[in-house]
This record gives structure tokens, sequence and C-alpha cells, in this order.
């Protein structure tokens, strides 16, 4: 009988987004469809990790903490939901991106062919309106290799979490059955007779702690998938709205209660969609696992025979070993014009130790065939992470490659029409992944004006692109019109010299311990303040700039800016909250 | 992966073997310093000041703001940011002409740094890289990686500054890693042709330094909205420590719209400043109790 293993990854834009930009993690980030009439409606949303003091603030609040925004919303109506459920704070923040179904599609099909080490059959699966978040894989037979479907399954689980992804998997004997059990896998796992919730241990602060979190993978035994799934909601058949709700109108809102009605009443009292998909669920209609196109990304590795202590192995002789695995790697690829654009190395130690293995992901803002830089990467990151004693081996895996650009140089320097990038763009470029390697991806950043008069939000931290070709793109000097996030022109929408170099990432009051701050009229520029121990004289001030913020961004921000300068010179950014007239100092001009 | 160490080349060739290109001493690297024509700093008063007649390609530049800790209000960092943007422009360093490095890197270990006030003055040619560390010896190397980039053609960074609570800017550690580190860097800039421009509190001019001249930044009253008036005192330096009396001062403007100089005021030689330069006004915009500003609103 076959078995198929089905990858469930929840909010895949979202995740998607999340991979290439990781300091998303930490604010709520939106996936929006534009409609038809300028309106933005949700596609996906997520926010990975709210920081502690968020959630406490919440729950002291008597808020919620916790959002629930469907697909289909609007972006306002979302917002508002998002400032019910954790405080207007998380509006401020929220990151609203474009939706982009062709690129999540071609990340999901990456993601496919790099899970075929799981199997050899592996595809997106098939939906009919929805974007795709599922893969399929025919996994019959090769769940021997693994130790087991348990195993299996859990290892796919877990290295998928190493890569940063939140997946729920499980294995049935029709890829209808495993997409139910992944999408109630909590549910699954209690009808199977196992416990619902894992224990999960983790030592923080040197005390060893113990927590319960849901079981993210089931294993439906053969041929009882009816019987384990008969309690799963009717939506678990894949089934769109309207036919869920025409089984309803019978009463029926249970799987099992679907698969209990008689075949010769399906064609005429439901949708076609309903008999099809019950079909595909007992496995009397085949459905076809469609693998992507594209040539498979190299990896390789390297088995010891013994397990080798890593402080008797060296550094430099484990980083020899890696450097011979990548130039196996690199061959394929240089072969096909390609290089390499992330890179993983595994550390394996987990056939005895039942442990995950130690992974080292390389990232890099541009491809490149280079060994020597892709192996110097390597090498930052083993520097400085704690290897663990014993390895039984060493796995090399490209993650994503992309097409290297070949230079045509003239004799006398310069690219072809000026449209190649220099040596020094390619030497700023290695430098860009060293730094992000060592520092983290989040931590190297170009920043990006974008069309937003918040100052907090004027500018993005947008990952470093491929060098412009020099003299192309932008607008003259003195006019900024650079891409912002969603690739409109963002024009600087404030006059000459009243932003700030130097902005804290809160204002701070100055109604406080921090500072006072004196005017001669009610509601008028500041005569003197103070900052801390020093007492200012203000002799000259530019302002007011009123900044409001849109009301379908939540609770509306209304400031009066003034660019005050001080007895000595000094220049600073204060203004007046509006709402009450609290005094803030919002940056200085170092 | 085989690494080149002086050790491993001295067993590979034998003492003899080291010809003049295997190694690069000290020596070398000071001669091809010196080698680098001076990029002017687009003022021209302060080409005056500095002991090159302007910035030298491979060199540290350390301006230091008036406070305890943190580039302070005076004007410092932006004027290290136009002296970066002109080196992206002009700057020589090893390279031709069509691969003149025009990359600024700013190495940001507070995160107070807010791009939007120096990002008009890129132009169109010109590359503005973030880097944020979050530890001492990541910021120390990062400094350090991207002084010795080829392409990079200016760093920018407030070394040992770090954001505390509230307003306040705290120095951090002793002096002695941050000689070491200086050295490290001034090596590294040397060996790439890049610049290192380090905002520093007035405080630390009496630590040691290996830049190539320190420049005291004080601001003066008056001026525009889109213009920024600042007094400038070299205050020493590695090749210029004998002069670091204080004395030889200049006066600079600088063109907020551009990050060029401004203004009409750009005499050279010392500048003797009437005691009454801070005049209190209130400009038109603005002022007491004025209430036609500038409203900006998101969309």
């Amino acid at each position: 009988m076959p078995r198929f293993l089905t990858i469930w990854l929840p909010r895949w834009p979202v995740q998607r987004r999340l991979l290439v930009n990781p300091e998303l993690r930490g604010v709520p980030v939106f996936v929006c469809r534009r409609e038809r009439r300028g309106a933005m409606t949700v596609v996906s949303w997520a926010w990975a990790e709210p920081p502690p003091e968020e959630r406490r603030t919440a729950i002291v609040a008597g808020r919620g903490g916790r959002a629930v925004i469907p697909a289909g919303m609007s972006l306002a109506e979302a917002m508002a939901v998002l400032a019910v459920a954790h405080g207007s704070r998380a509006c401020h923040v929220a990151e609203v991106q474009s939706d982009d179904p062709a690129a999540d599609r071609e990340a999901l099909e990456r993601l496919a062919r790099w899970c075929r080490r799981f199997s050899p059959t592996v595809g997106v699966e098939q939906t009919i309106d929805l974007a795709p978040e599922c893969l399929h894989l025919d996994v019959t037979g090769t769940a021997g290799f693994f130790g087991g479907e348990e195993s299996l399954v859990r290892t796919v689980v877990w290295t998928l979490a190493a890569r940063g992804l939140h997946v729920r998997a499980a294995i049935a004997d029709t890829p209808g059955a495993a997409w139910a059990a992944a999408h109630h896998t909590a549910a699954t796992a209690r009808a199977c007779g196992v416990p619902a919730a894992v224990v999960v241990h983790r030592a923080a602060a040197g005390v060893r702690m113990a927590s319960r979190r849901p079981r993210r993978w089931a294993v439906v035994p053969r041929g009882e998938a009816a019987t384990m799934l008969a309690e799963l909601p009717i939506t678990a058949l894949r089934i769109d709205e309207p036919t869920a709700a025409a089984v309803a109108e019978v009463g029926i809102g249970t799987l099992g209660g679907a698969l209990a009605l008689p075949p010769r009443s399906l064609a005429s009292r439901f949708p076609p969609l309903l008999r099809r998909r019950l079909a595909e669920f007992r496995g009397t209609l085949a459905e076809p696992i469609a693998p992507p196109g594209g040539e498979p990304l190299p990896q390789e590795s390297q088995a010891f025979d013994v397990p080798v202590r890593t402080a008797d192995l060296g550094e430099h002789e484990l980083v020899a070993l890696i450097e011979v695995l990548l130039g196996r790697c690199l061959v394929p690829l240089v072969a096909r014009g390609e290089g390499v654009l992330a890179l993983q190395v595994r550390l394996e130690h987990g056939a005895r130790s039942a442990m995950a293995p130690t992974v080292i992901d390389v990232g890099l803002f541009r491809p490149t065939a280079a060994r020597a830089h892709l192996v110097e990467l390597v090498r930052l990151r083993l520097g400085r992470m704690r290897l663990p004693v014993e390895i039984d081996g060493v796995a090399v895996e490209v993650i994503a490659a992309g097409a290297v650009s070949c230079r045509q140089r003239l004799l006398f320097g310069g690219g072809v029409d000026g449209l190649e990038s220099s040596d020094a763009d390619m030497e700023v470029a290695m430098l860009l992944d060293r730094l992000a390697g060592r520092l983290g991806r989040g931590a190297v950043c170009e920043p990006q004006l974008v069309g937003d008069a918040q100052p907090e939000h004027a500018w993005i931290a947008a990952p470093p692109a491929a060098p412009r070709p020099q003299g192309s793109g932008r607008a003259s000097r003195g006019r900024v019109s650079r891409p912002d996030a969603h690739g409109h022109a963002a024009s600087r929408a404030w006059p000459v010299g009243r932003r700030p170099v130097w902005m804290p990432p809160r204002p701070v009051p100055l109604d406080g311990p921090e500072g006072e701050v004196m005017a001669i009229v009610p509601d008028g520029p500041p005569a003197r303040f103070r900052l801390g121990d020093a007492l200012h004289r203000v002799v000259q001030t530019h302002g007011p700039e009123r900044i409001e913020t849109a009301w379908w961004r939540g609770p509306t921000v209304r400031r009066d800016y003034y660019v005050v300068e001080t007895d000595s010179g000094e220049r600073f950014w204060l203004f007046r909250r509006l709402r009450d007239g609290g005094w803030f100092l919002h940056g200085m001009f170092a | 992966m085989a690494t080149t160490t002086p050790a491993k080349m001295i067993a590979k060739q034998g003492p003899e073997g080291l010809s003049s290109s295997a190694l690069v001493s000290g020596g070398d690297l000071l001669v091809r310093e010196r080698a680098r024509p001076v990029v002017s700093t687009g003022f021209r008063p302060l080409d005056a000041l500095l002991p090159a007649g302007g910035v030298r390609p491979g060199s540290l530049v350390e301006w230091l703001a008036e406070g305890d800790a943190g580039p302070g209000a005076g004007g410092a960092a932006s004027l290290a940011f136009a002296v970066a943007c002109r080196l992206a422009a002009k700057g020589g360093g090893d390279a031709g002409e069509s691969d003149r490095p025009r990359t600024i890197v700013v190495v940001d270990r507070t995160g107070w740094f807010h791009p939007p006030a120096v990002l008009p003055w890129l132009g169109s040619e010109r590359r503005l890289v973030v880097a944020r560390p979050s530890r001492d010896d990541d910021e120390i190397w990062a400094i350090d990686q991207a002084l010795r980039c080829t392409g990079v053609a200016a760093v920018l960074a407030w070394p040992r500054v770090r954001a505390g609570g509230g307003r306040r800017m705290r120095p951090a550690g002793g002096s002695a890693p941050w000689s070491t580190a200086m050295r490290r860097w001034q090596l590294a800039a040397a060996g790439s042709g890049a610049v290192g421009l380090f905002v520093r509190p007035l405080a630390a001019r009496t630590e040691p330094s290996w830049a190539e001249a320190r420049v005291a930044v004080s601001p003066r009253p008056g001026g525009g909205l889109a213009e920024r008036r600042l007094r400038l005192t070299l205050a020493g330096g590695n090749w210029s420590a004998a002069r670091g009396d204080g004395r030889r001062t200049a006066e600079i403007v600088i063109d907020l719209m551009q990050g060029v100089a401004g203004g009409s005021r750009s005499g050279v030689g010392p500048l003797r400043l009437p005691a009454s330069a801070s005049v209190a006004r209130f400009d038109a915009g603005g002022g007491a109790g004025g209430r036609s500003g500038v409203t900006c609103r998101a969309s």
C-alpha cells in the first residue's frame, strides 16, 4: 500500500518573507493584495515573535493577546482587530507587503526540490483557488531509511525547523488523508492514541525547563484513515466554502459524515468537488504528484566510519573537508553558469545520539561560485559556534542558487556599456557577505527611503541588493527618488535640514526625570528645555512641522515638530504631542 | 583550505625565499599610503586645517564632538558624513577611475543612526551600507573588515559609544583595547585605501590615537535651516601631534541640502570669531507662537 507524507507550511507567504528578512519576526507582517478599487485585503498575516513585554501588557490591559484575522479581510479592519488584541503600538510597527503569488510558488518549488532528500517524488499541492501551502511526498518504501515512519516525519519537522520554517506534517495512505491529518495533527494524534502534546526540554540561564507544545506531526496507521480521521471537520477534505456550506445544509459537519454519504447521491446533491475529494481521500481516484521542474541542487556528504571528536579533528581539518565537499557541489553549478546563493553545512551526529545535526546556514546577497569566499563565510560561522563533541559526518548542500553574471571587461578598464559591476562592487559584495555571516543578515542593510511622514517609518532597512549600474536609475542630485519596498518611487516629503542624523528608537519624554520644556506662550515653541542635567536656552526655532498619520494605520499620531537651536549652536528635534501637549525629544542634529 | 601565514611561507620557501613582494611590511604600507593623492574634503578651510591638505586615502580621521559621549548635537557626524560622500565621489585609493570605490559603510553600534537625514546627499552613484553589530568585538571586527575592503571609500563609525537608558550615551571600555583596535584599523585602511572617519566625544582627546588628524567640532549659532555653521579646531593626531595646540581653527558652513560646502564664509586659516556670534532670533516659519509651519501627512 502506498504511503504519502504531506508537509503543511502555514501562512507560507509570510514565512517566505521572514526567511528573507529575519528582522521582521518581531513585528506583525501582513501580505496584502490590492483590489480593483484600491482597497487592500489581507492574504496572510503572522506575528512570529511578539516581544514578551507586549504580551504582558496585553494581558494586564485585559486584551486577548491573539488577533483572529482571516484571509480576505480588508487591511483597515485587520489593523483594527490587531489594535484591539495587541494595542495600537502593534499597528505602528506592522509591516505591510504586497502579495506575490508567483514568488511564493517559486519558493515552494525550491523547497520541494530540497525535500527530495526524503523521497524521490515530491510535488507542490494542486489547489483550485487558493495559494498552495503544502508539499506531497510519496514515501512508499523510503521510511525504513529513516528508522520508520514516526522517525521520518519527526525528522522532516525538525530539519525544516532548523531552517527557520514552521511546519506540520503527517503520513497517511493517500495525499488527501495526509493533507487532512497534517492540518489537524493534534486531533489525529489523539485519535491514534498518541499524546497530542510533546514535552520539550530546554535550558535557559542554566535552568532546565520543560514545556508542553502541540504535536506537529502525526502518522495515520495503514488502512485506518477513514476511522481515525472521522471526527475532523468537513473542511479537512480540501473543499471550498460553497461546497462546505452545501454539505453543512444537510447537517453534516465532520469528515466521517461525508464519508458515510451514499455515493449515488453525491452527484445529484452536491457540487462535483466533494465527490472528487472523497474519492481522492479514499484512494479510488489517483492524485498525481507533479514534481517541480528545474535541476536538483547539489549536495555532498562524507560519513565517517567511527564518530570523530571535533577536538581531535581541529577546525582547519574540518574546514578543509568542507571545502572539498563544497568544490564537488560547485562543479554542476558552474557548468550551468550558476553560483551559490544559500548554503547549508550540517555536522551530523544524530544517528547514535538521536540529536538533530548542527546546522551552519550561510546566506549570500548575490550568487557566487568562488570557493574560497564561501569557505571563508563558513569559517566565520564555525568560529562563533560551539561544535558538538563528536560528529559522524559532514554534509554540504546548496539551498539556493542563482545565475552568476559574467563580466566582459574592456581593455582599458570599465564594463561594457558601463552596465557591468566593477571590481569594487565585487569587493563590496564579498564584504557584505562576510558582515552578514558574522553579524547576521538582519544586521546589515542598505537604507531606503519610503514615502511615510512618520519619522520612525521614513526608511526601511532593506537587504543589500546587487550594485546598481553607474549613472543609471535615480533622479538628479538633491531630489530623492528611490524605489521603496513595494517598488514605488519614494519622494522626500520634508524640507531639507529637518531630519536629524541621530534619532533614538523611541521619543524621549521631556516631562519627566529626563527633561523639562518651558514655552513662553501656550502651544508655542519651546523657549528653554532641560535635558538630563543640562539646561538649554533656545535662540532659534524652525517649525512647527505637523505630522499626522492616517486613521487606517491605527491610533492617529499627531505631532508638531520643532527644530530648535540652542545658544551653544546645538540643534535638537523636539515635538509636542497634540493629544495631550506632552513634549518629547526625537532627535539630535549630530 | 590552505591558509597562508608567514610561518608557512617561511617553511615553504626558506628564509631567503621571502622577497619584498611576499610580505608587506609596515614600511611598504607607509610608502603606499604616502603615494596616494590627497583628496579634498570639499571644505577649503578644513583642507587647510588638515596636515596633509585634505584627507589621504588609507588614513584615519577622528572628529571630536562636544559632549561626554556620543556624537551629540553639534554637527560632527554630519560633517563626517559630508566628507565621506566627498571621498566616495572623488576618492582615489588603489583603484582606477572606473573602479573607484563608491560605497560608504556606517558601523552603528547604537542603532540611533537615522539615514533619511543624509540619504539625499548620496546622489546617484554612491551607496550607503549600514552594519549594526551588537557586541564590542563585532564592532571592532566590522570596522576592520570594512576598512580592508578596496571597494569601500569611507567607513563612518562612533566606536565605543553605547546606548543607555533614555537619551543617554555612555562610553565603554578602557583605552588599551581602543589603541590596539585603532592600530589594527589603521593598518587595514593603509592596505586598502579606505578612509576611517570616527566620531568621538571630546573627552577622548586625551586617549592615544593612530588617526592622521583629530579635529574638534563645535557648533556655531546662526544660519538657516538648510545650512550648519561649525567651528573646527585641530586637536592633534598621529602625524600632527606636535601641532595639536588648539590654535589652528577654521569655520565652515555645511549645505544640508547636498552635504557640501555652503555659505560665503569659507576663509582659510585661523579665524577669530566674534563673541557676539550667537544672536537670538526666530525665523519667519515658526518662532514665538508662529503657526505657519509645514504639515506632512501620511498617505
